[in-house]
């Protein structure tokens, strides 16, 4: 990681850590995801306690992960690039001796340490559970840890199309419009509502493309290859869309 | 000696409109040189394109012997710009802008500490070094922003309006810094302000309409055209019809 790269990302973590509506999103993301699991539980065993003696599992912690997700990184993805635009503070930058990759990367990063943070808090409920189970079998730490990993490749790629979306449009909500219709499709695509639904062909398409089988898979600790790369290839396309943005924007 | 600045016919187009049409100059090291034009004459295009935040369509530009676009992080290390407007990020203060920028150019700790400080005692901003930027006067704000282009100590110094919108009282510190600095490094200053460069700057480029329309000391420019101030000469040159 080069200087420049870690001089953006400080710069973007501690824009981050002292908005206010940065801690806004994690505490409405920790509660849609404690509403859930909470309710999700008690639907599956009937009552609160019914967490220990139903098998411990996470499942739906991770359920409502992709819909939360889908609301929160475009949100919080949305000021890194239109506040640089509309203070000219983008002219400026582009004038340090920083390629624009490296400026691309540190947002990016900075990003996603946050996202870490979020799922980072969110480990309460797995160290819960595994203090409840610990009589029975206790928690299998194995597909949880996937299942944390699977959740941040899928903010990663979230994060991706949010800072594109940003770079191309110069008002904070549009950017966060035009994340959040994106998202939201890749995710749409590969619920099984919508799958079972569709023609064949169409689902096959779907499924390949949507970011919720290939989720729902790896957070139930199946690891397969292609998923990780099929994440990693997107998110890296769309950075590199970014840096091609602002190239672009200098031969404007 | 090669030239701080080498500009060859240089073009920018957007579209079917001609910012800039292909204008040649060159900038010897040490010059300090005014940069006039009226608004929307391709002033703020051209220090767009020598800074590197702008490509040319054509023609070549080299600063410090280096082309901005094919040598770009070479040329950008010798510059330091203030843009127009003056921009900066509002929530830092303005140690943390500085340490920013140090940090962006590359600077060890300790050379940044001495550098800032040296700047910051230059720009006189040690009352506000801890004020968020979003609190400044619009002074202190242009301070901050040319504290930020002399931290490197550029071998040039491209400064675009530095003095807009600042009262009197404000004008002859920031007039003072420019001064000392053209004592030993190149300076191009882009102003509307002509006593100011009058004043300040042994050269004149009068651009107009994407192309120069001057070049020279501003006595020989009114001497050239029998008028009595830079202000009849810009009129003059740059007045719709040519007619002053």
């Amino acid at each position: 990681m080069t200087c420049a790269v870690f001089t953006i990302f400080w710069k973007e973590f501690r824009g981050f850590v002292t908005s206010p509506l940065a801690y806004i999103f994690l505490i409405l993301f920790l509660l849609w995801l404690g509403v859930n699991y909470f309710f999700g539980n008690i639907a599956a065993g009937g009552s609160f306690t019914g967490i220990q003696v139903k098998e411990a599992s996470l499942e739906s912690l991770f359920q409502a992960l992709p819909s939360a997700f889908v609301i929160i990184v475009p949100a919080l993805a949305m000021r890194l690039w239109p506040d640089e635009i509309k203070l000219g503070t983008l002219e400026l930058l582009m004038t340090y001796p920083v390629r624009s990759w490296e400026v691309v990367l540190g947002k990016f990063l900075a990003g996603l340490a946050l996202i870490g943070v979020a799922l980072a808090l969110t480990l309460v409920t797995p160290l819960t559970v595994d203090s409840y189970a610990r009589t029975a079998n206790g928690l299998d730490w194995g597909p949880v840890w996937g299942s944390y990993a699977a959740s941040l490749l899928l903010g990663g790629a979230f994060l991706a199309v949010g800072l594109f979306a940003g770079a191309l449009c110069r008002e904070q909500v549009t950017a966060f419009i035009v994340a959040l219709f994106t998202c939201g499709m890749l995710v749409l695509l590969g619920t099984s509502a919508f799958l079972i639904q569709s023609a064949d062909w169409f689902a096959d398409i779907a499924r390949q493309v949507s970011f919720t089988v290939r989720f729902e898979s790896m957070a139930r600790g199946v690891l397969d290859v292609r998923d990780l790369v099929y994440f990693a290839s997107f998110t890296a396309l769309f950075l590199f869309l970014n840096v091609v943005t602002l190239e672009a924007r200098k031969a404007s | 000696m090669e030239p701080m600045i080498d500009v060859k016919d240089l073009w920018k187009s957007y579209g079917s409109f001609h910012a800039v049409v292909g204008i040649t100059f060159s900038v010897a090291r040490g010059e300090v040189v005014g940069f006039l034009g009226p608004n929307g004459a391709g002033k703020s295009t051209t220090m767009k394109i020598l800074t590197g935040s702008l490509l040319p369509t054509a023609g070549s530009v080299k600063v410090a012997g280096f082309d901005v676009v094919e040598a770009s992080l070479e040329a950008r290390r010798r510059i330091g710009y203030l843009p127009e407007h003056t921009p900066l990020y509002p929530e830092m203060t303005v140690r943390e802008h500085l340490r920013f920028a140090a940090s962006l150019r590359g600077m060890s700790s300790s050379r940044a500490k001495d550098r800032i400080d040296a700047v910051v005692a230059q720009t006189d901003l040690t009352p506000k070094w801890r004020a968020p930027i979003k609190t400044l006067s619009k002074g202190y704000r242009q301070r901050v922003g040319i504290a930020q282009a002399l931290l490197h100590e550029p071998e040039l110094l491209i400064l675009d309006e530095p003095t807009v919108g600042l009262d009197p009282n404000q004008v002859v510190p920031v007039r003072e810094i420019i001064r000392g600095v053209g004592r030993e490094r190149t300076v191009i200053l882009c102003s509307h302000i002509l006593s100011e460069v009058e004043a300040t700057c042994g050269r004149t480029l009068i651009i107009n309409e994407g192309r120069i329309v001057a070049d020279g000391a501003p006595k020989d420019l009114t001497a050239k055209l029998g008028v009595a101030t830079l202000e009849d000469a810009f009129r003059r040159l740059t007045a719709q019809g040519g007619a002053a």
